[in-house]
This record gives C-alpha cells, sequence and structure tokens, in this order.
C-alpha cells in the first residue's frame, strides 16, 4: 500500500473552514452562571469596585438579576470575591499564553490570539496588564484565600 | 451610641491586621472600615469598606494639599454614618495624619452621638514603641477610651516603657507563640476568621492532605492562636460593645 498523498491547498482550505466552524474560544472552562456573568460583567464590576461599591452590594444587584449561586441561595460577597479572583487569573493566564505565543517565530499571528474587548478593557482599567509575575499585594491574598477554601472544601 | 474603634501603629509589621481580624472575630456583626494603600482584609470583604490611601506628593503639590485634605473624606463619612460598633483598621504612616481630621471634626461626630476608641499596638522594635506616645497624644484629642496591645511577637516591651504610656491606658498582651509551620502558612493565607467558621469542619480535608496527627496539630495550633488573639483584644472589643 503506498503512501497517502497530502494536498496542501486541500488542507488549507478544510483547515480554515473546520476553524470557522469552531465556536470562539472561551478563555478558561465556563463552571457556573456566576462565573460567565462575571467574565462578561467585569469591567463594569472593577468600575464599581473603584467607585467604593462594597462587594456585598454588587454581589446584591447581580442576585436582583437573577445571578444566583448553584444552589439558588443569593449571591454572597464571598463567593463574588473569588469568582472575581479566580476569572481574573484565568484572563492574566490567557494573556501569559498569547505573550509567549507571540515570541516565537514560528507561529503566524492570528486574529484569535486576542481577549474579547470587555476582558481587554477590564485588564487595562485594573492597572493589572504587569506581567504576571508582578501580581498586585490584593491579588496575592486573594490567591491565597481561594487556595485555603479549596484546602478546606474540597471533595 | 455609635463606637468607633481606630486601630493604629505607623510602623509596619507590628501586627495590626491581627488585632483588627481579633476584634472583627470578637465582633462578628460589626462593620470594618480599612484605610490602607492596599486591601489586605480580603476575607472579611462582605462586611468591610475599603478606603485606599492613594495621595502621592505630586498629587498633593499640584492640588495645594486639597488632594491630601480630600484623601479621607470617604473614610470619615463612612464613621460619620456608623449605626453600631466600627473597627477601623489605620493603616502604617496613615495615622498621622488621619486621627487629626477626627480631632478637627470631634465636635460634630459628637453631635452626630459617635464617640471614638483608639487600640494601639505595639512591639519591642523602636520604632514601634516610639509612635505610641505621637499616637496617643493625638488620640487624647477626642477619644473617650485607650487601649495599648503589646505584640511579644519579638520579645516582650520594658515594662517601664509600658508604664510610661500613661495610667489612662489600657494595657494587655498578645503572647509570642509558635504555630506548626504549615498552620502558619494558613493563617497568612485565610486570617483568623475561617479558624471559627470552617476549621472543624474541614478536617476530614485537613488529614487527607496533611495526615491524621498533622492535621490535629493545625487545628489546636490556629484554634489556639485566635483565642489568644481575640483574649488580647478583649477589653477594647467589650468597650466597643458598649
Amino acid at each position: 500500500m503506498g503512501a497517502k498523498s497530502l494536498d496542501p491547498k486541500r488542507l488549507q482550505r478544510e483547515a480554515h473552514k473546520a476553524q470557522a466552524a469552531r465556536p470562539e474560544p472561551a478563555i478558561g472552562r465556563e463552571t457556573t452562571g456566576v462565573t460567565r456573568a462575571v467574565r462578561e460583567t467585569l469591567p463594569v464590576i472593577q468600575k464599581l469596585r473603584k467607585a467604593q461599591i462594597t462587594w456585598a452590594a454588587i454581589a446584591a444587584a447581580m442576585t436582583e438579576q437573577g445571578i444566583t449561586q448553584g444552589n439558588g441561595l443569593p449571591l454572597t460577597a464571598t463567593r463574588l470575591t473569588a469568582v472575581v479572583g479566580h476569572v481574573e487569573r484565568q484572563i492574566r493566564r490567557h494573556e501569559d499564553s498569547l505573550a509567549l505565543r507571540r515570541l516565537r517565530t514560528d507561529l503566524a499571528r492570528s486574529d484569535t490570539e486576542t481577549l474579547k474587548a470587555p476582558l481587554r478593557e477590564a485588564i487595562a482599567e485594573n492597572g493589572s496588564s504587569d506581567l504576571p509575575g508582578n501580581p498586585t499585594e490584593e491579588e496575592l491574598r486573594r490567591a491565597g484565600l481561594d487556595e485555603l477554601r479549596s484546602l478546606l472544601r474540597k471533595d | 451610641m455609635p463606637r468607633i474603634l481606630l486601630v493604629a501603629q505607623d510602623k509596619g509589621g507590628s501586627g495590626k491586621t491581627l488585632l483588627v481580624r481579633a476584634l472583627a472575630e470578637c465582633l462578628p456583626t460589626a462593620p470594618l472600615i480599612e484605610i490602607e494603600a492596599n486591601h489586605r482584609l480580603v476575607e472579611l470583604d462582605d462586611r468591610l469598606d475599603f478606603f485606599p490611601v492613594r495621595a502621592d506628593r505630586g498629587e498633593i503639590d499640584r492640588t495645594g494639599g486639597q488632594a491630601a485634605r480630600e484623601e479621607f473624606d470617604g473614610a470619615l463619612n463612612k464613621i460619620a454614618a456608623a449605626k453600631g460598633p466600627t473597627i477601623v483598621d489605620v493603616g502604617a504612616n496613615t495615622s498621622s495624619s488621619f486621627l487629626p481630621l477626627i480631632g478637627a471634626a470631634r465636635a460634630r461626630y459628637t453631635r452626630r452621638g459617635v464617640s471614638f476608641g483608639v487600640l494601639a499596638v505595639v512591639t519591642a522594635e523602636p520604632g514601634a514603641v516610639a509612635n505610641i506616645p505621637v499616637l496617643l497624644g493625638l488620640a487624647r484629642q477626642f477619644s473617650t477610651a485607650l487601649f495599648v496591645v503589646e505584640n511579644q511577637v519579638e520579645n516582650p516591651v520594658d515594662p517601664k516603657l509600658l508604664k510610661a504610656f500613661g495610667k489612662d491606658v489600657t494595657l494587655s498582651a498578645l503572647p509570642k507563640l509558635s504555630l506548626d509551620a504549615r498552620a502558619n502558612g494558613l493563617l497568612q493565607k485565610g486570617g483568623l476568621r475561617f479558624i471559627g467558621e470552617e476549621l472543624a469542619q474541614a478536617e476530614e480535608n485537613l488529614s487527607a492532605s496533611f495526615g491524621f496527627t498533622e492535621a490535629g496539630r493545625i487545628i489546636e495550633d490556629l484554634t489556639g492562636f485566635r483565642a489568644r488573639a481575640m483574649e488580647a483584644v478583649a477589653p477594647a472589643a467589650r468597650w466597643l460593645e458598649g
């Protein structure tokens, strides 16, 4: 049996077609409605925090709009801060990964290698566009708290 | 009549934030105000308002001091609106700017029924010791209760120095405690709140992660540490409760 030959033009055509048919890549895994809602409204949440609106007030406002915990209970400030910290870390990891890809000369640049606009704004407005190696004190504390919670509550 | 307890020490690393956390454990429904360069009390977000200290020298110069005057407006307004006992964490290098503003507005706060106490933290570190008379001098202009907690984390403070703080000061001490290294790591991550609320229920998970014996040591050390910290601030907590 002879070796199969690969038609390069067909490969290019079908790869583009397959890529177009794929859903837009998400950052991280969508686990709950809260995570999705936070990801979509992160810039707004960050603006509210800058305006010194409490986490509890933001959580209550989100609950008003039907964003609750998985068990249907109202969203709490503690849960909200955990999810926001989680999403911010996902964004930074994604940015880091993109930055590494940009350094690779063997990879062509692609429009899909950019963040969604709201997430770009969130990073810019939060002043968190630093490299992942330079997290703020608050980010480090939130990350530590998340680690602790997962240790205490893991199944 | 709302009572406000300002927790202060301009020298960083004195254990002030730990004592604020201990007060938060003593009064689990009391709101907190954090005036700091960085938000540290992240585990208390659901009962806390954070006011960043953000005016820098350049901004102050540009605005002819206006930026400095307005820097604490948010925190001062929050205090004026207090409905009950409130704990205020005054960040390092902030007391000398913040306390005189309380003093200047004393009469107006009094008309609103707000009264103030100040808890200062002292360690054996000379800078921390030297800051106490300064803090107490400012606090005496508007406070009805003064507390100093001696944090013996390094060494005990010279008793003569403690005595010199004044007869109107209620003294208490946080003894030096040795913690299991892993327990200390958890304390750094979660503060004191999880110890009271979650630690006992997490025994199985901790045993699975660290083994039965170490999990027991972690729980015992952390529970003891929280209790000691709460004892150290108990006089101030009793005043705050009224």
